[in-house]
């Protein structure tokens, strides 16, 4: 690994990407103090600016990096980076849907943008991050961004009361992810990523488990343990996924697809650091505990939210089932251990994050009228607004993986991760719970085009910045769909930091 | 394993009783007092095994010590928690657990119908934990501890009744000023950790630590070490006991419950502060130096100063408080002078006849409120101004209170030391022998002292319990319950029979008729400790016992001619300030009325200066500080204003710009729309309406009917599931701790 030492300059170009997010946060902020009325509204017009400079200098700092860069607990390679372009990229999404939603109920939309622009902040350090402090931090902070965009309308008792779930839950379970940090201190001396695996390499090898060796092993597979559910959690994995239906359906819907999004991409991305540098499968024996782990939570995962998923009338809920269920998906790429799994994984994530957030739009533009979020609502949908539907249509097909969409993509690589992995059980898992998904999805699909509409009335469309997220969004899934080489060879060179060569 | 090894669990039990009470028993009052009392009987019983097979195994002085249990880790330093029983611990263990015991029964009795009668039960518990785990534990750091423990209890229960100003101000003013004291004792204890780099008794006390401490040059001053420890630990001793100058806390203490301040007068709080030179007294007498004769000093001006005060009080309970005052003078004096055994003696012969005295005097004030609360009652007038504590309106008690008459009686004869009879007796007779030889100025001040108290004493007595009545409420007083009185006459019985285990054995008829147990018990500590050899017994001498005879019957029959002879009558003013009145020196006993003056100084002094200090900060802060932050503040809203600026004149422009870029987007995306899309999309729907018709087989079979087949047990699972989801966050987090629990267990089991 080429570590090079930095100097004042390349600290701040390799960190412009973040600077950028937090002067635009501090500038939305300030001015939504200092404007008022109307003009308020403008706040979200800086803010997309913000972001859009900050994904311009990730792409370009991306496409200059080849190595890897340690800036004390940070780390700069091409993952990281990519990590971050697709994160940048679904806050500026969020931000499009969530523009004609927030000025219509609230006053402070400067603070939401801000909210959102800190999110993007916090990811983009948790995408860099290889120490165990600076983890929890922005994994807290991140939480609590996310909290408080849950509770944003605060006049609504069904927002706050999300929001309190959502808090709790995730207080308790961050709690236990930090003493899974501190028995790993305890053990280890360090929190630094590298340090630990060092130390877990030396000691902890097949063939050296000794009597020293044998205590260690019994301090750290507890806080392995700890620490797996408090990632499960950040990714709304089984077992820990029970916030998630309760925090989807009361969230405000442009937070929901936030939530369903954004910290699933933070969760990935230091689940598959932490997994790769500190416990490389097949080298250890808590290597191999921690795949279990994660395989468990993988199947539990795949299982509970797409039986669960069946049942729900509310789209909201059945989303967030669904988004429950791709958590199970995504862990496979990881389970796989290789880089054709890191590739899936990231092929799949920019899958998930883009059709999720073309479906959420559509939800929105749905629900945005009809005051509620039953999927009777999608009823002769088709009628009404024929371009929606169809968007939601392709978005739902991408979600349960039919091809031609970059869904499709996305599952075909993992599963062929997987089987390459040797662990061709959890690909046929996989697959039987892909054909159970279809039939939730089948669902709203019948609803748009086979039931007859409750209204004949149009839609109107008054939300240009709704329609620009959707159709981007969607026009990527069927772009990507068409042609996947472009962005596997984009995450082949990302994959590459964690498996060289 | 030695049977001593009880002693660990003496604390314990009044501790199990202080937290069943706080967490469990809080509610149910009967529970809650047999919950105490049965803690402390239990730690009684403890004791007395500890202390009978103490004195009845052949310890002959060398203390027990039991040290197991590693307790704090500082580094490479171990505490090791352990036991460490000599005759002194042996003597409190007999002496502590006792007379709390009857403290806490006659508690029962005089809280009745308290609302925070549950909570006062859990208080003492605490407090009786704190001097039992004083008493019994092998270092210096646990002493301090438990010490600290008895000082919160202190301000809590001297506080009890906070909605009383005067009672909450009682119980700040304890801790504060106790507070003093124990500045000094942590000082101590910091220093003598450096020296020594233990506390542990078996450390200190041993010969090489003391001659260590013993050598002068602490900190290049011509002093040895233990002579700046000995004072240092003084100064605890000078809080905790209200040694003279800190002694102002004792009488304000009285604000709380009688039997509190019969457990803080008697048995534990002041006691713990005399323990404490009894329990370093080998530190003391390391080397020569100021120490002891500053002891001494302190001792018999405390012990002066507080019988010349108490005999200008009125309130009953604040003439036992200036008495308690001044015994623990006599005791640190006692102990100044080397007269360690009989310190000790008067320590224990104390314990039981202050908590005799207190414990009556609750007895009189339970009677005189219920009283006059009765009186209240039918006469439906209010009496706002009526203070049941004042002897004035006392009077002719006797006939209607005699069991507490009684009581009151032989506690007030013991505390005069009259003759033969009395414990009160022997151990000042001792104090009074020794001092004689080794120090007759100080001699001189204690047999004055002696005679000051006999006379109060009467005063007490005669104005209390004889004559007629001199107030309503005392003409209907009536006798209290025997939860009250049976521990009374119990620590009656023991205030009279203590002494006659201390009896010298050169005293003329009655010496030797009960061999002097007390003296070899322990003055076989002193033998067998490193300290200067313990003398032997002092020859008889006549003088000491004929001043102490005469000041104690003299001071008696003198308060008995004032006052009891022909009582005062009702309206009529101190006898005593009569007199001063009529050689025109009325204001001498205004000054000892108002306890010379002391608490004014301190307030003018200490608290007005404080306030001053804060007053000065406090204009620092506007001043200064906020002044500058004021100034930052208009900074800022002049960069606000230019940002303000820069927002209208600039970013709207900007903003303009990006909007009118987005409706430019817009336009072109509607274009889109209608040109291109619709056209893609009305494809679109024509396959989907295709593929719609394609399986609308699988939507019939699979969906509306989601009951048989392998369809059916997919839906019905994923129906339980959505029970799981029952939208109280409180399930879900015990899920998610019950899958933590289950996850830990699985990828245990292989191991």
């Amino acid at each position: 690994m080429g570590e090079l030492m930095f100097d004042p300059g390349d600290i701040f170009r390799y960190l412009l990407p973040e600077l950028i997010l937090l002067a635009t946060a501090l500038l939305v902020l300030a001015l939504d103090l200092l404007v008022s009325g109307e003009r308020k509204h403008r706040c979200t017009f800086v803010a997309m600016a913000g972001m859009i400079g900050a994904l311009a200098a990730s792409i370009v700092l991306w496409a200059g990096t080849s190595q890897t860069r340690t800036l004390a607990i940070l780390v700069f390679d091409p993952l990281a980076l990519m990590i971050k372009i697709l994160a940048i990229l679904a806050i500026l999404i969020v931000a499009l849907l969530s523009d004609d939603y927030v000025r219509a109920r609230s006053s402070a939309p400067g603070v939401f943008c801000a909210l959102l622009l800190l999110s993007g902040l916090v990811v983009s350090l948790l995408a860099s991050a290889s120490d165990l402090i600076i983890i929890f931090l922005a994994f807290d902070s991140l939480s609590i961004i996310a909290y408080v965009l849950t509770g944003f309308l605060r006049d609504e008792a069904r927002s706050i009361e999300a929001a309190l779930k959502y808090f709790l839950y995730g207080a308790t379970l961050s709690g236990v992810m930090a003493f899974g940090f501190s028995w790993i201190y305890g053990a280890v001396g360090s929190t630094h990523l590298q340090v630990i695996a060092t130390f877990v390499n030396h000691n902890l090898t097949h063939s050296a488990l000794d009597l020293v060796g044998a205590e260690l092993f019994y301090m750290i597979m507890p806080a392995l343990i700890m620490v797996g559910a408090g990632f499960a959690f950040k990714v709304a994995a089984a077992p820990f996924h029970h916030w998630a239906p309760d925090a989807y359906e009361g969230a405000p819907t442009p937070v929901s697809a936030f939530i369903s999004v954004v910290p699933k991409i933070a969760g990935f991305a230091v689940i598959a650091r932490f997994t790769f540098v500190v416990l490389p499968f097949s080298q250890t024996n808590l290597g191999e505990y921690w795949r279990a782990l994660l395989i468990v939570f993988s199947v539990l995962a795949m299982i509970v939210g797409n039986l669960a998923a069946l049942w729900q009338t509310n789209i909201k809920r059945l989303l967030a089932y669904s988004s429950i269920s791709q958590a199970g998906y995504l862990l496979i790429g990881v389970i796989a251990g290789s880089r054709r799994g890191v590739v899936a994984l990231l092929l799949y994530l920019s899958s998930y994050l883009l059709t999720n957030l073309g479906v959420f739009a559509g939800v929105i533009y749905v629900t945005r009228r009809a005051r509620s979020d039953m999927i009777e609502e999608f009823s002769g949908l088709h009628q009404r607004a024929p371009w929606v539907a169809f968007c939601l249509l392709v978005g739902l097909l991408s979600l349960a993986g039919v091809p031609p969409t970059l869904g499709f993509f996305g599952k075909f690589w993992l599963f062929s991760a997987i089987i390459e992995a040797g662990i061709p059980w959890l690909a046929i898992l996989a697959v039987l719970a892909t054909v159970v998904s279809l039939a939730y999805y089948w669902k709203i699909i019948r609803a748009m085009y086979l039931l007859s509409p409750w209204s004949q009335e149009p839609f109107p469309v008054s939300a240009p910045a709704l329609v620009v997220a959707l159709v981007l969004t969607i026009s990527s899934v069927l772009l990507g769909g068409l042609a996947p080489a472009t962005l596997l060879s984009l995450f082949e060179r990302a994959a590459g930091a964690l498996f060289p060569g | 394993m030695s049977i001593l090894n009880v002693a660990w669990l003496i604390p314990l039990f009044p501790f199990l009783a202080f937290v069943a009470i706080a967490l469990y028993a809080h509610r149910d009052q009967v529970l809650s007092h047999r919950l105490a009392v049965g803690g402390i009987a239990g730690a009684f019983l403890l004791a007395q095994i500890a202390f009978w097979a103490f004195v009845l195994g052949h310890h002959a002085g060398v203390p027990f010590q039991a040290s197991g249990i590693k307790w704090l880790f500082l580094g490479e330093q171990v505490f090791m928690l352990g036991l460490y029983i000599d005759p002194a611990t042996a003597i409190m263990l007999f002496m502590v657990p006792l007379v709390c015991l009857m403290i806490f029964i006659y508690s029962v009795g005089y809280m009745q119908g308290d609302p925070r009668y549950s909570r006062f039960f859990a208080y003492i518990s605490l407090f009786a934990t704190g001097m039992l785990g004083l008493v019994v534990f092998d270092n210096l750091l646990t002493f301090f501890i438990f010490w600290e423990i008895m000082g919160t209890c202190s301000y809590l229960l001297i506080g009890f009744w906070y909605e009383k100003p005067s009672a909450f101000a009682a119980g700040l003013k304890a801790f504060l000023v106790t507070k003093v004291g124990d500045l000094f004792f942590i000082l101590g204890l910091v220093v003598l950790y450096a020296e020594v780099g233990s506390l542990a008794y078996r450390d200190l006390f041993s010969v090489a630590t003391l001659q260590h401490l013993a050598q002068p040059g602490y900190l290049g001053l011509p002093v040895a070490p233990a002579t700046v420890i000995a004072l240092l630990l003084f100064g605890g001793t000078m809080g905790k006991s209200a040694q003279f100058p800190l002694h102002t806390w004792l009488p304000d203490a009285m604000e709380g419950p009688t039997p509190v301040s019969a457990l803080i007068h008697a048995a534990t709080m002041v006691s713990a502060g005399v323990f404490l030179v009894v329990r370093a007294y080998p530190l003391f007498t390391a080397v020569p130096g100021v120490q002891l004769p500053f002891v001494t000093v302190i001792g018999a001006v405390t012990a002066m100063l507080g019988a010349l005060i108490a005999v200008a009080q009125d309130d009953i309970k604040r003439v036992l408080a200036f008495s308690t005052i001044s015994q623990l003078g006599y005791m640190v004096a006692a102990l100044g002078t080397g007269a360690y055994v009989a310190g000790v003696f008067h320590l224990v012969t104390h314990a039981f006849f202050k908590a005799l005295l207190f414990l009556s005097s609750g007895s009189v004030l339970h009677g005189m409120e219920h009283a006059h609360h009765h009186v209240i009652g039918e006469s439906h007038t209010a009496q706002s101004a009526f203070d049941p504590n004042d002897m004035l309106s006392m009077g002719g008690l006797g006939k209607r209170m005699p069991r507490t008459a009684i009581a009151f009686l032989v506690g007030g004869l013991a505390l005069s030391g009259f003759p033969v009879f009395t414990a009160g007796f022997w151990s000042k007779d001792e104090i009074l022998a020794q001092t004689y030889v080794s120090n007759p100025p100080v001699f001189g001040v204690l047999a004055a002292a002696a005679a000051l108290t006999a006379f109060y004493t009467a005063r007490q007595l005669s104005l209390t319990f004889l004559g007629e009545p001199r107030s309503k409420a005392a003409a209907h007083a009536k006798e209290s319950g025997d939860s009250m009185t049976i521990p009374l006459l119990i620590l009656a019985g023991f205030s009279v029979v203590l002494g006659w285990v201390g009896i010298p054995e050169h005293f003329p008829l009655l010496g030797g008729l009960i061999p002097n147990w007390f003296e070899h018990f322990m003055g076989a500590s002193l033998e067998m400790g490193p300290g200067p050899a313990h003398e032997a017994a002092l020859a008889f001498a006549w003088q000491p016992l004929v001043v102490g005879l005469s000041v104690a019957l003299g001071g008696l029959g003198a308060g008995y001619l004032v006052y009891g002879r022909r009582p005062l009558q009702s309206g009529e003013p101190d006898r005593v300030l009569q007199a001063f009145r009529a050689v025109k020196m009325g204001w001498v006993y205004r000054a000892l009325q108002q306890r010379l003056y002391f608490d004014q100084l301190y307030q003018a002094t200490f608290v007005k200066g404080s306030i001053v200090l804060a007053r000065i900060a406090s204009w620092l802060d506007r001043a200064v500080i906020d002044g500058s932050v004021l100034r930052a503040a208009s900074l800022v809203r002049a960069v606000s204003g230019f940002v303000a600026w820069l927002d209208r004149v600039i970013v709207d422009a900007l903003v303009d710009l990006v909007g009118r870029g987005a409706r430019v987007t817009a336009r072109a995306l509607t274009w889109f729309d209608t040109h291109v899309v619709d056209s893609v999309v009305n494809v679109a729907s024509w396959l989907g309406r295709l593929g719609a018709m394609a399986s609308g087989f699988t939507d019939d079979a699979v969906l509306d009917n989601l009951s048989g087949g392998v369809a059916g047990l997919v839906g019905n699972l994923g129906r339980a599931l959505r029970t799981v989801q029952t939208g109280r966050v409180q399930d879900y987090l015990w899920l998610a701790l019950l899958a933590i629990l289950a996850l830990a267990i699985v990828f245990f089991i292989p191991f």
